[in-house]
C-alpha cells in the first residue's frame, strides 16, 4: 500500500505529445479514477505509472521515493488490462502464479527441464500453488483452475485477471478499463464487486475508464483528463455540481449538462434566453458566456424566485421513476434542452393540459454553473459581498 | 388465372427457378475447372499409380505387369536409397537451419526502431530471385579457386576447400544454399505470427516479472508462435524435400552420388532413362511422403491453434 | 535504494535523445547479428555484380581484389547477351507466365465463385478434389502429363510449357475464400437488377477480388518463372527455353571460361523479379507468401 506522486510527467509519441504536464497526487488506499475521452492519454498515464512507458521529463513517485529507475517488476505495481492480457496457453493456475513464479525463482530454476534440477524448485512450487489457490477462493474461481484462458467467460478472465493482480500483494493496482469488454449486466455487477475489493484490500486503486458512470459510482476522487492534461480532479460530486471546465460540466452526468449562450449584464448578472439570472459574477459587461444547467435544475413547478423560461415540449423519454422532458426554448438555440423531472411532477403538469403549447420552464440560478469563452468556470461574488452591496444600496 | 388464384406462389416459383439457375451455372462455371482438374491431376496421379506397377519404357513395344517388382527394385537399388539417405538429411539440416535462423532474425528485425524494412528487403530478395541463376553464381561463389570464400581462406593462410566435390560436405553445401533461399520466407510468416501477439500480454509479463529476454521469448513469444512454427516448419519440410534445382545445376548428383535426392532421381530414371514404370514406382513413394506432411501439418494446426 | 542515486532516471536520457545504455548495447549486439546475416544474404548478388564487371583475367585474382579496378561492365553483358539468346529466353517466360497466368485466372474465377456462392449438387466433390490438388507437388504429375504431350507430339512448345499450369487448385481456393466473404446481400441485389450470373461475376465479384488477384499473379509469376524441373522435361530446343533453362543452357556453353560473361547472363535473367520486387515490395511480399494464408 502506497501514495502516488505524477510530478509534472510529459510524453510524446514522434510529434505528438501524448501527455502534457500530468501531475497528481493519489492517497493511500485510495480509488481514483481516471477519466476521459478515448486517446486523450489515460493509458498512457498507467503505463508510465507502470514503468512500461518512460516519460520524457517528470517523476513518478510511489510511497514518496522516485520509481523512474525502477522497472516494472521492481515497482510492486500490479496492472489489469482491458483485454486481460491472460497467457492463452497457460492454466488459469500458471497465469495467476506467474507474478510468484517470476519474483522467486531464479532464472535457472525457470529453465525447462533444466530448473527442475533445482531441489529449491519444488518447494517454492508448492508455496506458490498454496496462494494462488488462496487467491483463486477469494474470487470464486477456484474451481476453474485446471482450465485455458479460453474456455472462460469474460467475467471469468476478468477474474483470472483480478487473481494475478492480487496474488502479489502489491502496493497498488492499476486497471486499464477492466469492464469495458463485459456486458452490460456483469458490468454493473463487477462495478460494486471491485469497490468491495477495494474495501477489502485496502490497496490504493488507480482506475481508467472512458465511462463516467463507472467514475462517478466507484472512486473517492475523479481526475477528468483530456488531451493530455488533468482538467480536474475531485470527488464525484466536485465534479458534478462545481466543474471548473465546461469540458467537465459536459463530460460528467447522463443525460448532459444543458449549455447555453449567456451574456454579462451591467450588474454582473447574468442574462440567458430572454431572462435574467439573479447571480453575479466576476465579468465585464457584455462578455459572453456559457451557462451550465444540469437537468435537475429546471422544473415544471413554479418556484419563488425562480426565473421562467418559456419553452415548448419537444419530446418525452419517460424511465419510470423520473422523467426526461426535451424542450425547445422559445429565446434560444434550436436543440433542445433537457429537463429531468420525478414521474408525479410530469403526470400532474400532463393532467392540467400545462405541457400543450407554450411551457413555464423554473430554473434554479443558484446551481447554474457559467463558465467564459475558453470554457473555464467563473467565479460568482461571494456571498457577503453581495449581500454588503445590497445593504448598503438599502441605506 | 394462376397469377390471381396464388399469389402466395410467385416468390417460391421464383426461388425454386433461382435455384435451379444456380444450380446450372454453378455446374458450368466448375466444369472446365473440374474437367482440367480430371485431366491434369486425377488421371494423371492414376496414371503414375497403375505404371508403377509396370516395367514400361518410353517406346517400347513389349511391357509387361511386374506387379511390385519396381518396390522390389528399390530395395535393392542404391542409388533410390542414397536419393532417400540424402533428401532426409537435407531435409534435417535445411528446415532446422533455415526455421531457427529467420525465427532469430524476424525477432531481431521485429524489436528495431531502425533499418527494419531494410533488413526485410534484403532477407527477402532470395526469395524472388531466379534460384537456377543463384545456383550458378553459388556455385561460382565457392569455387576452391576463384571465389571470395577460397579468397578469404587463403589470406587467413587455411587450405581451399571444394565444398561441392568433397563427398561429405557437398550435402552440407546445398543446405546452406536453401536455408539462404528459405530464410527470408520463413522470416515474413514469423513477423506476420510476431505482429498478431498482442503487446498487452508483453506489458503483462514485465509486471509479472518477465522482462529478462529469455522470460519473453518462452513465456510469451515462443508459445504464441506455436501455431506458425508448426505451419512454417511444414511448408520448410515440403519445400525441402522437392530440392532440385541446386542438385540439377551445380551438383548433378554428384560426386559419385553424394547429393542425389528423390527428385533427381526421378528425373533421371523419368526424363532420361525413360524407365517410366520405375520412375513412376518412385513418384509414388515420393507423393507418399509429401501427402503425409499435409496431412500432419492440417493435424497439427488443427490442435495448436486452440491452445 | 541506494541506486536511486547511481542510476540516472529514464527521463535524462530520453531528454539527452539517448536510450538506455542496457538498451542500447542490445540493439547493437542484435544490429551486428542482423548485419553479418545479411552479408551472407548478399553475399552471392554483390560477388555477381562485381564479377559481371570485371575482366576476364582479373577473375583469377579476384579473391584477392574483390573490387574491379577496371570497368569490364560493357564487354561482358554485350557478349552474354550476343553470345546466348538471353532475350529470346527472357521473351519466352514472358509468353509462358503471361499465358498461364491468364488460363489460371480464366478457369478459376468462374470455379471459385460458383464454390463460393452457388448451390450445386457436385459443389462438395469439386471443392475436395481441389483441397487434394492442394497436396500434390506438380512433380508428380509431370510424367504422365509429359507421355500424353509426347503423345500427340506437342513436346517442345509453348502449349507443352503451360499445359500443366493452366490450372491452379491453389488459386480456386484463395479465391473461393476471398469470395466466401463477400456479403450475399449485394448479389442478391445485383440478382434483383436483373444481372446474370455471369455478369455478377465479370462485374461485381472479379472487380472486387483485385487485390487477392495481384497478390496471386505475383505468386504464379514468380514461381513459373523461376521454375526449372517442367521446362527442363518438355524443352529440348533454345526456341522455347525459359529463363532458368536458358541460364543453364547459357552455362553449358561458357564452362570454365568467361565467368564476366556468365555472371552478367546471372544479373539478366535475375533483375527483372528483383526489380520489380524493390517496386512493389509489399505485393511481393504478399503474394509469395501467400501459401501463408491456407
Ligand atoms: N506506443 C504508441 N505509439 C504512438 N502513439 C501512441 C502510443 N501509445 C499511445 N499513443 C497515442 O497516444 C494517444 C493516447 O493514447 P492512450 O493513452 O492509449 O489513450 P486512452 O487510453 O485515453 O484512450 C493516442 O492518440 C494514441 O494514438
Ligand atoms: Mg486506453
Amino acid at each position: 500500500m502506497a501514495s502516488l506522486s505524477i510530478d509534472r510527467v510529459t510524453k510524446t509519441f514522434g510529434h505528438q505529445a501524448v501527455l502534457k504536464d500530468v501531475s497528481l497526487d493519489v492517497r493511500d488506499g485510495e480509488f481514483l479514477t481516471l477519466v476521459g475521452a478515448s486517446g486523450c492519454g489515460k493509458s498512457t498515464v498507467l503505463r508510465v505509472i507502470a514503468g512500461l512507458e518512460p516519460q520524457d521529463s517528470g517523476s513518478i513517485l510511489i510511497g514518496g521515493g522516485s520509481v523512474d529507475h525502477l522497472r516494472p517488476k521492481q515497482r510492486n505495481v500490479a496492472m489489469v488490462f482491458q483485454s486481460y492480457a491472460l497467457y492463452p496457453h497457460m492454466t488459469v493456475a500458471d497465469n495467476i502464479a506467474m507474478p510468484l513464479v517470476m519474483q522467486r525463482l531464479r532464472l535457472a530454476e525457470r529453465l525447462p527441464l533444466l530448473g527442475r534440477l533445482s531441489p529449491r524448485r519444488g518447494r517454492v512450487m508448492a508455496g506458490v500453488r498454496g496462494e494462488v489457490e488462496a487467491v483463486a477462493r477469494q474470487l470464486q474461481i477456484d474451481q476453474l483452475l485446471a482450465r485455458k484462458p479460453a474456455q472462460l467467460s469474460g467475467g471469468q478472465r476478468q477474474r483470472v485477471a483480478l487473481g494475478r493482480a492480487m496474488v502479489r500483494h502489491p502496493q497498488m493496482f492499476l486497471m486499464d478499463e477492466p469492464l469495458s469488454n463485459l456486458d452490460a449486466k456483469l458490468r454493473v455487477h463487477m462495478r460494486a464487486e471491485l469497490t468491495e475489493l477495494h474495501r477489502r484490500l485496502g490497496s490504493t486503486f488507480i482506475y481508467v475508464t472512458h465511462d463516467q458512470v463507472e467514475a462517478m459510482t466507484m472512486s473517492d476522487r475523479v481526475a477528468l483528463m483530456d488531451e493530455g492534461r488533468i482538467v480536474q480532479l475531485g470527488t464525484p460530486n466536485d465534479l458534478y455540481h462545481d466543474p471548473l471546465d465546461l469540458r467537465v460540466a459536459r463530460f460528467i452526468g447522463s443525460p448532459g449538462v444543458n449549455v447555453l449562450p449567456g451574456r454579462v449584464s451591467a450588474s454582473g448578472a447574468v442574462e440567458v434566453s430572454g431572462v435574467t439570472l439573479p447571480v453575479e459574477i466576476e465579468a465585464e459587461e457584455g462578455t459572453s458566456v456559457a451557462v451550465g444547467l444540469r437537468p435537475e435544475t429546471l422544473s415544471l413547478d413554479a418556484h419563488a424566485g425562480h426565473p421562467r423560461l418559456a419553452a415548448r415540449l419537444h419530446s418525452v423519454e419517460n424511465l419510470g421513476a423520473e422523467v426526461f422532458l426535451r424542450l425547445i426554448l422559445e429565446a434560444g438555440p434550436s436543440e433542445p434542452v433537457i429537463l429531468r423531472t420525478a414521474l408525479e411532477s410530469y403526470e400532474r403538469s400532463r393532467h392540467h393540459g400545462s405541457l400543450d403549447g407554450v411551457i413555464q420552464v423554473s430554473l434554479d440560478a443558484r446551481r447554474a454553473t457559467i463558465f467564459d469563452a475558453e470554457g473555464r468556470r467563473i467565479a460568482r461574488r461571494p456571498v457577503e459581498a453581495a449581500v454588503v452591496r445590497l445593504s448598503v444600496s438599502a441605506e | 388465372m394462376a397469377v390471381l388464384a396464388a399469389p402466395g406462389a410467385v416468390p417460391i416459383r421464383r426461388l425454386s427457378s433461382q435455384s435451379r439457375v444456380e444450380a446450372f451455372t454453378g455446374q458450368m462455371f466448375a466444369l472446365p475447372a473440374l474437367l482440367l482438374i480430371v485431366g491434369l491431376l486425377l488421371v494423371p496421379i492414376l496414371v503414375v499409380a497403375v505404371l508403377g506397377f509396370s516395367d514400361y519404357q518410353l517406346g517400347a513395344i513389349e511391357w509387361s505387369w511386374i506387379g511390385l517388382g519396381n518396390y522390389e527394385r528399390m530395395l535393392d537399388d542404391p542409388v533410390f536409397w542414397r536419393s532417400i539417405g540424402n533428401t532426409f538429411l537435407y531435409v534435417a539440416v535445411v528446415v532446422p537451419g533455415s526455421v531457427l535462423s529467420a525465427l532469430v532474425v524476424a525477432i531481431l528485425v521485429n524489436d528495431r526502431k531502425h533499418f527494419k524494412s531494410v533488413y526485410q528487403i534484403i532477407y527477402f530478395l532470395p526469395v524472388t530471385t531466379t534460384l537456377i541463376a543463384m545456383s550458378v553464381v553459388w556455385h561460382f561463389v565457392l569455387n576452391p579457386q576463384l571465389g571470395p570464400i577460397a579468397g578469404l581462406l587463403r589470406a587467413l593462410g587455411l587450405p581451399p576447400v571444394d565444398l561441392f566435390g568433397d563427398l561429405d560436405l557437398v550435402l552440407i553445401a546445398l543446405s546452406l544454399i536453401g536455408i539462404w533461399q528459405l530464410v527470408g520466407f520463413n522470416m515474413v510468416l514469423f513477423l506476420a505470427g510476431l505482429t498478431a501477439i498482442p503487446r498487452d500480454l508483453y506489458d503483462a509479463a514485465a509486471i509479472d516479472g518477465a522482462d529478462h529476454p529469455w522470460d519473453r521469448f518462452a513465456r510469451v513469444t515462443w508459445p504464441m508462435l506455436g501455431p506458425t512454427t508448426v505451419f512454417v516448419v511444414v511448408t520448410t519440410t515440403i519445400t525441402a524435400f522437392r530440392v532440385f534445382d541446386t542438385v540439377a545445376v551445380i551438383t548433378r548428383g554428384g560426386p559419385i552420388g553424394r547429393s542425389e535426392v528423390m527428385l533427381y532421381a526421378i528425373y533421371l530414371e523419368g526424363f532420361q532413362y525413360f524407365e517410366i514404370g520405375y520412375a513412376s514406382a518412385l513418384t509414388i513413394v515420393f507423393l507418399v511422403v509429401v501427402v503425409a506432411l499435409a496431412v500432419l501439418q492440417a493435424f497439427f494446426l488443427d490442435r495448436k491453434v486452440h491452445y | 535504494m541506494s541506486a536511486l542515486a547511481t542510476r540516472p532516471s529514464p527521463g535524462l536520457f530520453a531528454r539527452l535523445g539517448l536510450m538506455r545504455p542496457d538498451l542500447a548495447i542490445r540493439a547493437a549486439l542484435a544490429h551486428l547479428v542482423l548485419i553479418v546475416g545479411a552479408l551472407f544474404v548478399l553475399l552471392p548478388f554483390v560477388w555477381m555484380l562485381l564479377t559481371s564487371i570485371r575482366k576476364p583475367e582479373a577473375v583469377f585474382t579476384a579473391g584477392f581484389n574483390p573490387i574491379p579496378d577496371e570497368f569490364h561492365g560493357v564487354e561482358n553483358y554485350s557478349h552474354a547477351l550476343s553470345q546466348s539468346p538471353l532475350l529470346q529466353f527472357m521473351g519466352n517466360g514472358v509468353i509462358v507466365c503471361a499465358a498461364i497466368l491468364a488460363l489460371q485466372l480464366i478457369f478459376a474465377l468462374p470455379a471459385a465463385y460458383a464454390l463460393a456462392k452457388l448451390n450445386f449438387r457436385a459443389r462438395p466433390l469439386v471443392f475436395a478434389l481441389v483441397l487434394l490438388g492442394l497436396t500434390v507437388p506438380q512433380q508428380v504429375t509431370a510424367l504422365p502429363i509429359y507421355m500424353g504431350l509426347a503423345g500427340i507430339g506437342m513436346l517442345d512448345t509453348y502449349f507443352a510449357l503451360m499445359l500443366p499450369f493452366s490450372l491452379s487448385v491453389f488459386a480456386i481456393f484463395l479465391f473461393r475464400q476471398f469470395f466466401k466473404s463477400f456479403p450475399d446481400e449485394i448479389i442478391q441485389a445485383a440478382r434483383l437488377d436483373g444481372f446474370t450470373e455471369f455478369e455478377i461475376l465479370i462485374r461485381i465479384m472479379v472487380p472486387s477480388a483485385r487485390p487477392a488477384i495481384a497478390a496471386f499473379a505475383v505468386f504464379s509469376i514468380t514461381s513459373h518463372w523461376n521454375d526449372l524441373y517442367w521446362p527442363l522435361v518438355v524443352t529440348t530446343s533454345p526456341e522455347h527455353a525459359t529463363p532458368p533453362l536458358g541460364m543453364m543452357i547459357f552455362r553449358d556453353q561458357e564452362t570454365g571460361s568467361n565467368y564476366g560473361a556468365l555472371m552478367a547472363g546471372a544479373t539478366i535473367i535475375t533483375a527483372p523479379l528483383v526489380i520489380a520486387f524493390l517496386i512493389a515490395q509489399r505485393q511481393f511480399v504478399r503474394g509469395i507468401t501467400m501459401t501463408g494464408v491456407k
